[in-house]
Order: C-alpha cells, then structure tokens, then sequence
C-alpha cells in the first residue's frame, strides 16, 4: 500500500515504513540504544533524501525517548541535576550542528562528513563495548583503565547528588554539547555515545546513565525537529507516523525479548551489529561508485 | 508593433540571461519578440513554488503572449491546438499521466511540439579519489534547466533546414541544457551526466510520434512521470515552412500538488513555527500514549 510523502516528494509503501520502525525499535528496546544509526541510513537506502531521512529520525527517537524517560521516572533512574547540564550543552551542540549540516550541505561534502561520522562512532564504540562483552563471556575483568586525574583537575566543580558524584559542570556540558552535534549531523539520539561516556568518564550505574541520557535526549531531539522545520523544511509528517507507530509496537517487543536473552550475549551481539555496520560505511568509501556524477536541484 | 516591443523588454531584462540574447538576435523582429515572450514564461521566479501566490501575475504574462500572437500579420492561425488537461494535480496516488495534444495546420509545412516544464538550477558533482577515499570534488552549476523537456514531430529535426531557428527557440536535444562559454569542454561531461539523470527519471522522453490524420489534423500523447517537478509548463506548436517559422502558439499546463498532500506542504513552508510545534507535539503524543498502554508490560531496572 504506497503512500505520498508531501516533503520527501515520493511514494513508498506504507509496510515498509513500518517495518522500518519496528526495526528501529527492537534494537532500542533490546539494548536500550540504537534505533537512530539503523534508522537514518535505512531510509536513505530506500531513497529518502539524507536531509528528510535524518529529520525523520530524529522526530521517531523523540516519541521513543519520551517513552523510555518515563518508565525510568517512575523508577527515579534519572538524575536531572546532571540531565540539565548535558541538555545546555545538548540544546548548544544540535543548534551548532545545524548550521555545520547546512555548510557541509551546500559545498557537497554532506554525504562524506556523515559517512566518516558515523564510521568513527560506531568503530569506536563498537570496540569499546565487543572489548567488554569479550572479556564478560571469559569470566574475567578487562584491565583496569588509568585514573583519570585531570578530570578532577576541572574548575568549576559541581556536586551531583542522585549520582553520588562529583565532577567539573564543564564535563557535562561538553559530552552534552558533543552529542548534539552528532544528534543534527546523523539523525541519532546518541544514546550509543552519551551511556558510555556518562558510565566510563562520569562513573554512574548503568541504569542511571540510561534514564538521565534519555532525559537529555527529549530535549534535543525536539529542538533538532524545530531547528529542522524552521532552516530546511524537511521534517515529514506523513512519513513519521507510521515510523512511529512501529517504532513504538518495536519498542516494546524488543524490551521483553531484551529480558529474556542474557545480557553478556546481548551486549557482544550489539557490538558485532556495531562493527558490522561501521566496516559496511568505510568500505563503501574505498570503492569505486557505479556513477561518480551527483546531481542536486536546487 | 513598437508599443508591443516596448511592453515585453522588461520580461526579459529582468528574467533571462545573456545566452538567449545572443541565440535571439538570428530571428528578426516580432519573432524575436515572441521568443523572448516565450522564454519569460519559463522564467521561474520564486512565486512558482507556492501556487497561491503570484497567480495574477501569470495571467498577465499569458495575456501579454496572447496579444503578441494577435499580433502577427496574415495568416491568423496556421496552426491550432489544444490539450486533453491543462492542470495536472498531484495527489497521493499519482503515478504519472499521460496527456493528449491535437491540432491542424492550416498552411503548408512541417509541425514541432516542444513541452517544457518549469526552469530550474541544478548542481552536478563528481566524485574522484583522493587518499583512497571517493568523495565530491569538480562541480558545475547549469542554470535555466528545464525540469520536464520533450518533443513531438513528424520528421527528424535535422531534417528541416531550420537549425537557426530551432536554436532561437531552443527545440532539440542540444538545447536541452545550455552549455556554452569557455569552459564548456569542461563542462561537457557534467552536462550529460545531468541529462542521463533526467532521462533516468523520464523527465526528457525520447522524441514523441507525431501523427497526421490526413494531411491537417495532428496528435501526439505526452507521457508524465510520477517524478514530474511543480510549475508552470508550455507546450509550444510551431509550424515551419521552408525553414521559416510561420506560426506558433503556446499552450499552458499547471502541474500542481493537491488535497491532503498539497496543504501539508503548504503548511511546513508558510508556517514553518507551528509545523514543527506540531510534528513535536505528536512525537510527544505517540511517547506518552506508548507508556501509558505499555506501562504494565515494562520492566526498567532499578538503579543502585
């Protein structure tokens, strides 16, 4: 069944939007992370402009975040007091980001920059956490990293209560402000970069790290879809309800297929998918494109 | 005739480039003044883009055409014709149409049928290797493209000994993209690369049959793709005699988007504040609504 997207400018099947969804969705409810960075570069596949499909994607990770945020209230696994620091930063870097989307844009090199964006985050934290679930599976502890002693050299000290820590705000605000730039440029609500940072540089509990990253998320993902509808007029609406009604039915099957696999293996097979999809961007770089013209209308 | 010509020089002052002036002077006198006439209407000024602004301007250029036409001595109308549709509008289930033209010709000679849709800018890149890596590096911008081109006649152009003026016009397959000045061996490459783009998404059909029933009445059906841009298009009918343009007339089609599909576009360009306040509210909705149904069903862990 095809229906007119009024943005994008083209038909596609109303099955295969929602499909994609439900993909997306999955992934998030299993590993609490990655519906963006399957998302974005799915509806790009399927002929969706990369400007419409990262507003998209963004607006999807919006109704999925808010739904998280609020089953991790309930819980009380958020710490604002730290949510409020990575949002400035968060709401600072997306507003930067969409002016860097827009420059890159113009002088052609979007496409590039995404790419190599996206092959060094998911590289990176694909090694990071496939690290982890390795030495998880063999019953050992990975190495213990080195101390981090000019993180508590930062001015501008700041006590976080909810967490039991205490950092410099700057922390923060730059991880805040980092992932926001990462939220305009890719379509991602980066989840898969802001848990890992806030458990690894910011010491707190997994599940803290989880609802707190969400908090900001809300926030920056909404300005993002504003910023978009304001600069580019490329948020689709027609094209996000069904993404958001698979996204949120995805959602809620992964969770419970997420509880029921164990963790380790869950965790090593996210890191594979991870991996797997970064080689699969940095080898489209090297070889030789079937048509090397592109043409944009302007 | 003079009141005439002093009336249409604006058009093309403020509309077209130095390409056509050129290309125009080879046709002399109320032809060159129809032919700029022509070229305003493909003019795309910004207005184009919504379809509700601008409108009575549009009429006033057609207007002004028609009068030039009027004007023409002799030989009131050579040759008439008209279409099946003049408005195409684009709804969610269009997948392209297919729209009919029919005439006669009262003179002797040879028809052509030019259908041009609205002019626009394109950017054409090329990707080279550099360090291994295949990214974006020589790119040529081609202005005055038509988004939609095609043509319709009984006989091979080359064949009509009219090449003067079908380049006044701008009929035929070198046409299509004007390309011309000093780089244009450079540029060479990047232009086909743009017209294989528009022939993939059968933007420029390759030349239409032109029939004759008798030795009057012609027909010819245009084929409109799914991927047609919005705008104002022409479809142009010239009758040439021994090389020389002896009649013509110019007949408009509006390709619009409509219905539902229409105002959401609408909506996100003129209020670009309350579409997005929109789209974020039913992300927020669909947020809420899944926690509320789910709220049972989740399990999210506790924190230390």
């Amino acid at each position: 069944m095809p229906i007119y997207l009024p943005i994008a400018e083209l038909s596609v099947n109303l099955f295969t939007l929602l499909g994609l969804g439900a993909g997306a969705g999955l992934l998030a409810g299993m590993f609490g992370v990655g519906g963006g960075f399957v998302l974005a570069p799915l509806l790009i596949f399927i002929g969706i402009s990369p400007a419409v499909a990262v507003a998209a994607s963004t607006n999807q990770i919006l109704a999925s975040s808010l739904s998280g945020f609020l089953a991790h209230f309930r819980r009380s696994n958020v710490d604002f007091r730290m949510g409020n620091m990575l949002m400035i930063g968060g709401l600072t870097g997306s507003t930067l980001g969409i002016f860097v989307f827009r420059y890159f844009r113009s002088t052609g090199q979007i496409d590039l920059l995404v790419t190599l964006a996206y092959v060094f985050f998911l590289g990176s934290v694909g090694a990071l956490m496939g690290r982890e679930s390795f030495y998880t599976l063999r019953g050992k502890t990975p190495p213990k990293r080195k101390k981090m002693r000019w993180r508590d050299q930062l001015p501008l000290q700041m006590n976080f209560p909810r967490s039991e820590t205490r950092h410099s705000m700057l922390l923060p605000l730059l991880i805040g402000a980092g992932v926001g730039v990462l939220v305009s440029l890719l379509g991602v609500g980066g989840g898969f970069f802001l848990v890992p940072a806030m458990i690894y540089l910011l010491g707190l509990p997994t599940a803290l790290a989880v609802g707190t990253s969400l908090y900001q998320t809300v926030f920056v993902t909404a300005n993002v879809t504003m910023l978009q509808a304001l600069t580019t007029q490329t948020v689709d609406v027609v094209l996000a309800v069904p993404l958001l009604i698979g996204g949120v039915a995805g959602a809620q099957a992964g969770t419970r297929l997420g509880a029921k696999l164990p963790s380790e293996h869950v965790r090593g097979a996210l890191a594979l998918i991870v991996l797997a999809v970064a080689l699969r961007l940095a080898y489209g770089l090297f070889v030789p494109p079937a048509n090397p013209f592109s043409v944009v209308v302007q | 005739m003079r009141k005439l010509s002093s009336l249409a020089l604006p058009l093309w002052e403020s509309g077209r480039d130095q390409a056509h002036l050129r290309a125009g002077r080879a046709v002399r006198g109320s032809k060159m003044l129809l032919h700029f006439a022509l070229r305003a209407l493909h003019a795309s000024p910004p207005s184009l883009t919504l379809p509700h602004k601008g409108g009575g301007n549009k009429r006033w250029r057609y207007g002004l055409i028609t009068a030039l036409l009027l004007a023409l001595p002799a030989h009131a109308a050579p040759v008439v014709a008209d279409l099946s549709t003049y408005r195409i509008a684009i709804d969610s289930n269009f997948s392209g149409i297919r729209v009919f033209l029919f005439g006669a010709r009262n003179d002797a000679g040879e028809v052509v049928v030019v259908i041009r849709g609205p002019a626009r800018q394109f950017i054409v890149r090329e990707k080279q290797r550099v360090a291994g890596m295949w990214m974006n590096r020589e790119q040529f911008t081609f202005h005055d493209v038509p988004g939609f081109y095609a043509i319709a006649a009984d006989k091979p152009l080359t064949e009509m000994g009219a090449d003067t003026i079908m380049k006044a016009l701008a009929i035929g397959p070198n046409a299509v993209i004007p390309n011309a000045g000093a780089d244009a061996p450079l540029r060479a490459p990047f232009a086909d690369a743009l017209l294989a783009y528009q022939q993939a998404r059968n933007l420029y059909p390759q030349p239409l049959q032109l029939s004759f029933m008798g030795d009057t009445l012609f027909k010819t059906v245009i084929p409109f793709p799914d991927t047609i841009p919005r705008g104002a298009y022409t479809a142009e009918i010239y009758l040439l005699t021994g090389g020389v343009l002896t009649g013509m007339q110019v007949l408009p089609i509006r390709v619009e988007k409509s219905g539902f599909d229409a105002a959401v576009y609408d909506f996100a360009h003129m209020h670009p504040l309350r579409y997005g306040a929109l789209s974020i509210l039913l992300a927020l909705t669909a947020g809420w609504a899944a926690d509320r149904i789910f709220r049972r069903a989740r399990r999210a862990p506790k924190a230390v």
